[in-house]
């Protein structure tokens, strides 16, 4: 063979013709835009429901995309039979396509190669058997998904049963092939070493001699012997995915974008198989959360599941206590404390939102030292000096007792012994029920026996000066004078004349009180 | 009037006039306010560890459908502090409101007998429905709902000032006719999303538990069709429970079985409930006869549930259970006389068929990707092993 003439045979050959990489292109287009809009109706609950307003023309659009890309993947599939049948290319495409004895040959022999069992692996011709198996399965699963996707689509015209079955197959099939698509297609031509990052054949159809001789060698010798092909120079051609020279931007570019690819295929292969596996847990993630984890709801006013979220009255978020840095006290016994008694229980409760504890459970008398109040942020901890009383007791501050003692000053709602606490938190569930009596001892011990009254406080001359703390003279006018002072008097002289009355016993202010089902939900 | 009620009378209007912005609070005739303003108010019922919250939100309540009804005219008794004596509000309470087209005092009472009527009913004092705590109340699927003025395309949310002008023009006091214009405007859009809607029946009816103790399948399935999908996506046309089980023409206080033949859902009204032809949305008009058949909510313990069990730790036996429960529930229906023998033969057949088709495909599936994937990796490490070799 002259120099002229091996100059004159191409060194490449046309894997893919135009026509082959049109309905390649179409059915890639089409694939994913049916996988991405058919899973949406998959995916999570949560992610859904994040789209808001959005939800209704995505599903909308969702709907049009899926249908007309449908209707395109059809159409695709007619022009390749067409192309098949009508034409030269076509019919040679097709004939070289039917699966013959030899790939059954090639299988066997080709996982013999794998397992070290024969040095070579087979001698493949234009379309090895995974060609093959993919191409088929391409055909079949086409038609399924074809066939059920235009049962979906014309619904009226069914039986409930045929429309399960075909709503239950498309997606079995959509699962099937997308998984196939990944694991072997993209695999194939992406993340092969030798293929990796990308093979470019279904862009410019072209595949060198040199790729051919390694992965179609029959093909290859038949295109040298009918003098179509140049044979390739094992001296002069560089082998085949090592090119000799540096790695360029645009290669590492697509290295990087195949090996997230690879791990975004990974992810989505985990959720299909979760999808087929555990459909119905996987996709009810908005269930009455709480009552299927655990069984807690259970135990605590049963038969209250049924509850709407919200309350008849619409409670906004101001019902939820925000304090950033939970204080010691709020970890044990909650933001609803006072249960005991059932006159003022959620009176002293409401208090809670506005000041600490220890304002009414530490008297002054009992404290070392000099004590002022003053209000602290209930996110930053910061002083605040002025509160908008117009926010009814949700002034995004506290009120708490502060104690100098010789120049010293210390927040009375921050525990002398945090180590203790700490400690004492961390161990409770293995202490003794002693032990734990003890360490509660120990915990309160600050608290005075016998915290500050309601009229204490609301009366002329009040426990905490108002004004000194900030609050405006009117206000603080009014929570002696007026609402809060009258109720407290409407109590003790109109309705409850025992309320606070030593000599009552407190059995029978209880049975007074303790009225059958006071309910009102 | 005594002296003490004078001053009981001063000091409550001392009260309202020193505290509250005048404005706001102008229908909290018996300074309620005061108190329940505060969002603290509030406590845990010391017998069931239930909240119990006695906030109100003045604004968002005067801006209610219930904004003009006194907080005594519900709640009963409230004439003492504490309010030991409370009753538990009864909606069907006359409420003495009046209604202007009839001059008499409102009140829900044609609801809450439909309601008892219904299959939701609690029955009679004297012969109460088994587990009557499960039914819902009024409060269970009402809120005290704040006016959504009607908004459309053109139109910003709030009140057409021209078509206020309509009213006005007769009902000479703006305050009246503003609050009539909003309740009719509010009347005329639903006040809840099919979502919330679908929600709302699905908190009981995917409780397993309580669906049993009523013989009932849960339908947490729902989950799984298309018309939920549609719903959670907030596509308007998307049908909810309530488009299938109380469409036009049928009120959602006096559902009935589905064993019933006035359902909306029985298996002979089917048809024509799909079709929807009375409804705005045209769901599935002309679909053929059969398209109607088969249980939408079906039951059964799936291969993948059990494994989903079996994966979670919790007793495969679950699985077991609901088939149980699922045959229990048929004999139920056998044992009420209902006919379903000749439907259920040809259903429980295409059951099977459904379940061996999914059984096959599961299969087919995990054995062609695990194959697939097992050639995959041998070819990696030898194409690896190969290139080191070169």
């Amino acid at each position: 063979m002259t120099t002229l003439e091996s100059k004159e045979l191409p060194k490449e050959i046309v894997r893919l013709n135009k026509s082959e990489r049109i309905q390649h292109l179409l059915t890639f287009v089409t694939f994913v835009l049916l996988v991405i809009t058919g899973y949406m109706l998959r995916m999570p609950e949560e992610w859904v429901v994040k789209l808001g307003n959005w939800g209704e023309p995505v599903f909308y659009y969702r709907g049009i995309i899926h249908r007309v890309c449908g209707v395109l993947m059809i159409a695709t599939g007619v022009y390749h039979v067409v192309y098949l049948v009508a034409s030269k290319e076509g019919r040679s495409f097709g004939k070289d396509m039917i699966p013959v004895w030899k790939d059954v040959k090639d299988i066997i022999h080709n996982l013999a190669y794998y397992l070290g069992r024969r040095p070579e692996p087979p001698k493949f011709r234009r379309f090895d058997y995974r060609e093959k198996a993919e191409y088929l399965a391409l055909v079949a699963g086409t038609i399924i998904i074809s066939v059920t996707g235009v049962l979906l689509w014309s619904e009226g015209y069914w039986s409930k049963f045929v429309l399960d079955l075909s709503i239950m197959i498309h997606g079995m099939e959509a699962i099937l092939a997308t998984l196939a698509i990944i694991v072997w297609h993209f695999y194939a031509v992406h993340w092969k070493p030798g293929q990796f990052p990308m093979s470019k054949v279904w862009i410019d159809g072209k595949m060198s001699a040199h790729h051919l001789l390694e992965e179609h060698p029959l093909q290859y010798e038949q295109l040298v012997a009918e003098g179509k092909l140049a044979p390739v120079d094992e001296t002069e051609d560089p082998k085949h995915g090592e090119t000799g020279q540096r790695k360029g931007f645009g290669r590492r570019m697509g290295e990087l974008v195949s090996l997230c690819s690879l791990l975004f295929c990974i992810v989505v292969s985990v959720l299909l198989l979760r999808l087929l596996y555990f459909s119905s847990t996987s996709t009810s993630v908005d269930t009455p959360e709480t009552l299927k984890t655990s069984r807690f709801a259970d135990y605590v006013a049963p038969g209250v599941a049924k509850k709407t979220d919200t309350h008849f009255h619409n409670v906004d978020d101001t019902v939820k206590l925000v304090i950033a840095e939970q204080p010691i006290c709020v970890t044990c016994h909650g933001t609803l404390p006072h249960g005991k008694s059932p006159d003022i229980r959620s009176f002293l409760n409401m208090h809670n939102y506005f000041m600490s504890c220890e304002v009414c459970h530490v008297r002054r008398a009992d404290v070392k030292g000099e004590i002022a109040y003053f209000w602290y942020d209930n996110m930053t901890e910061e002083q605040v000096t002025e509160i908008d009383e117009s926010k009814t007791g949700n002034y995004g501050a506290r009120l708490v007792p502060v104690a100098t003692v010789n120049g010293e000053t210390r927040r009375l709602d921050q525990p002398a012994n945090p180590e203790f606490i700490k400690e004492y938190l961390k161990q409770k569930e293995h202490l003794t029920p002693e032990e734990q009596a003890e360490a509660k001892v120990i915990l309160h011990k600050d608290m005075s026996r016998k915290p500050i009254q309601c009229v204490e406080c609301h009366r002329r001359d009040p426990y905490i000066d108002y004004v000194a703390v900030g609050y405006s003279k009117r206000r603080a006018e009014s929570l002696y004078r007026t609402e809060a002072a009258d109720m407290i008097e409407r109590y003790m002289e109109f309705y409850l004349p025992t309320m606070f009355d030593p000599n009552s016993t407190k059995k029978q202010k209880m049975k007074k009180l303790e009225v059958e089902d006071r309910s009102t939900n | 009037m005594n002296t003490t009620l004078k001053t009981h009378v001063l000091a409550c209007f001392l009260m309202v006039w020193f505290c509250v912005p005048t404005l706001a609070f102008a229908a909290d005739e018996d300074g309620c306010v005061v108190c329940h303003k505060y969002s603290g108010l509030a406590r845990l019922d010391q017998k069931t560890g239930q909240l119990r919250l006695f906030y109100v939100n003045y604004d968002k309540f005067n801006n209610s459908v219930h904004g003009k009804v006194l907080c005594k005219n519900c709640h009963l008794n409230l004439d003492v502090i504490p309010h030991n004596n409370a009753k538990k509000v009864d909606c069907s309470t006359k409420c003495h409101v009046k209604e202007p087209s009839k001059d008499v005092e409102f009140s829900h009472g044609n609801l809450y007998a439909e309601i008892n009527m219904s299959i939701h009913g609690k029955g009679t004092k004297d012969n109460p429905k088994k587990f009557s705590t499960d039914m819902p109340g009024c409060t269970d699927c009402h809120l005290n709902t704040v006016y959504k003025p009607v908004q459309g395309f053109d139109q910003d949310p709030g009140i057409s000032r021209d078509t206020l002008r309509r009213c006005i023009g007769c009902h000479t006091e703006e305050d009246w006719a503003t609050r009539y214009y909003q309740h009719f405007s509010h009347r005329l859009h639903r006040s809840k999303t099919a979502l919330e809607t679908a929600k709302l029946c699905l908190n009981c009816h995917q409780d397993e538990q309580m669906m049993a103790r009523h013989n009932l399948p849960a339908t947490a399935n729902y989950r799984d069709t298309f018309h939920w999908k549609g719903v959670l996506y907030g596509d308007k046309n998307a049908p909810d429970c309530l488009s299938c089980h109380a469409p036009i023409g049928y009120s959602v206080h006096s559902l009935t079985s589905m064993h019933d033949p006035q359902s909306p859902v029985y298996r002979t009204n089917l048809q024509s409930t799909c079709a929807s032809v009375d409804s705005t949305q045209q769901c599935h008009p002309g679909a053929v006869e059969s398209f109607a058949t088969g249980k939408i909510h079906q039951t059964e313990a799936g291969f993948d549930e059990k494994v989903a069990a079996f994966v979670k730790g919790d007793p495969v036996l679950d699985g077991v259970n609901l088939l149980e429960r699922k045959r229990r529930y048929e004999s139920q229906i056998e044992s009420e006389g209902i006919d379903t023998a000749a439907i259920d033969a040809t259903e429980r057949f295409q059951r099977k068929v459904y379940l061996l088709v999914k059984y096959i495909y599961t299969l087919l599936i995990t054995v062609v990707i695990g194959g697939m994937l097992i050639h995959q990796l041998m070819d990696f490490y030898r194409t690896i092993k190969n290139r080191k070799n070169h």
